[in-house]
């Protein structure tokens, strides 16, 4: 009888039969199932990877050129050892400066604020993926790794403040909306995250829950939001809800 | 040859998972960007990435890089992903490709004394039991096959798929797949008696 309950028919020759046998042997094996710690890791890497999707230009103008350029350059760097090495890399890593340097060349792309700010939103979630990664794996590089998320945080603080000095627009809005919803999946992984920090990381990701807060409360100033939603970006955060 | 069984038409432990009517949706989102659907897809189809990858390599840390190399290359790809098409097979594709690279790179395939005594299949302490061994034992003796069986064993009998949608996955019609399948047994009988 096979798992599902099938049976092996009668019919056909014994060969037949008992390669019949063998292959309901195989299907009634235990499978294996991916680990929760690869489970885990992999989506948090999946939901920060830095992927640029196909978005058509308006104009081909610079403005129109300067991301495919900034794609370009990425794809170059990711191509390389030296790439694969930087997108794998830990705050505290030599290679970590590489993957900064290409996030500054997306940042430099970005066609306005709106967009800067959703940019800054997602190198946000790669350095929370980051400190993720560096509590299991590496324990010594958890202060780095905290540093180095409050930094992305101050930055998307700022920008969301620069955002939101602008006139109000469905861009500009939609933009601020998802830093603040950001923050507040970033909050509640933080306040799950400070119990197993080291005491050295503390102080920086309690900076870091108070910036992210500022963020969060941020929301008050924009509109209500549009009955339909611009499709979501692909810049979610680890496990953004 | 001609095939009596319902078992060798439609193999036990199909990989269909509830809820597929949402999933043309959910890859639909995926394919614009949206990366919580592409979470969604992920959550429901890594068991079966990493159980294709865990009986095509040869150690459980290699199931492991080809699952996260599979789920980023379909990430990248979502772009281009045909919605006709299902999208376990897209992976299957995938997955199939990633393991063709990296066989550019080692030995496809491993003696059967060398794949049952490797030191990676061990059994752990979940792994004791008679039907543990068994398990360990035909993992061994599917990786002594030459790639394209044993993507035809893995897909049929381990992950379930049809005749039809392996032929789409390895490229081969469905009467080839059925020879593959059957001259792949009668390997895998001779290994194991």
């Amino acid at each position: 009888m096979t798992p599902n309950g099938s049976r092996v028919p009668s019919g056909g020759s014994v060969e037949e039969r008992e390669l019949l046998a063998l292959g309901e042997r195989i299907a009634a094996t235990p499978h294996p199932s991916a680990s929760p710690a690869l489970r885990a890791q992999l989506r948090a890497s999946l939901m920060s990877a830095p992927v640029q999707f196909a978005v058509a230009p308006r104009r081909w103008g610079w403005s129109a050129l300067r991301p495919i350029l900034a794609a370009a350059v990425i794809l170059v760097v990711a191509l390389g050892g030296a790439g694969y090495a930087a997108a794998s890399s830990l705050a505290g890593d030599p290679a970590f400066a590489l993957k900064q340097a290409a996030e500054e060349v997306e940042l430099v792309s970005a066609p306005n604020e709106a967009a800067r700010l959703r940019t800054l939103v997602a190198h946000s979630d790669r350095r929370l993926a980051e400190l993720q990664k560096a509590i299991v794996t590496r324990p010594a590089s958890a202060n780095a790794a905290s540093q180095a998320y409050l930094s992305a945080v101050k930055h998307v603080d700022d920008a969301l403040k620069r955002v939101l000095s602008q006139p109000s627009t469905d861009a500009r809005d939609d933009a601020a909306r998802e830093a603040t919803e950001a923050s507040e999946s970033h909050l509640d992984m933080l306040r799950e995250l400070e119990q197993r920090l080291p005491e050295a990381a503390q102080p920086g990701i309690q900076r870091a829950i108070e910036v992210q807060t500022d963020v969060h409360r941020r929301s008050d100033e924009l509109p209500p939001a549009r009955r339909t939603p611009a499709p979501p970006k692909p810049t979610a955060s680890p496990s953004r809800r | 040859m001609t095939e009596p069984s319902n078992l060798l038409n439609e193999p036990a432990g199909r990989a269909d998972t509830p809820g597929d009517e949402d999933e043309s949706e959910l890859c639909r989102r995926a394919s614009a960007g949206d990366r919580r659907a592409f979470a969604a897809l992920y959550e429901r189809h890594l068991d079966h990435v990493y159980r294709y990858a865990y009986y095509r390599v040869r150690d459980p840390d290699s199931a492991d890089d080809v699952t996260s190399e599979v789920f980023h290359r379909a990430l990248v790809a979502m772009p281009r992903y045909e919605p006709r098409r299902p999208f376990l097979a897209f992976l299957y594709t995938i997955a199939r490709n990633v393991i063709v690279d990296a066989g550019r790179k080692q030995r496809p395939t491993a003696s059967f004394e060398d794949a049952i005594a490797h030191p990676s299949i061990e059994p752990g302490p979940e792994e004791r039991s008679t039907a543990r061994d068994e398990a360990r034992r035909l993992r061994a003796a599917i990786q002594t096959l030459d790639p394209v069986q044993q993507d035809v064993i893995v897909l049929r009998f381990i992950a379930g798929r049809s005749h039809k949608e392996v032929g789409a996955i390895v490229g081969k019609n469905e009467s080839t797949v059925r020879g593959i399948q059957m001259r792949a047994l009668v390997e895998l009988r001779k290994r194991l008696s």
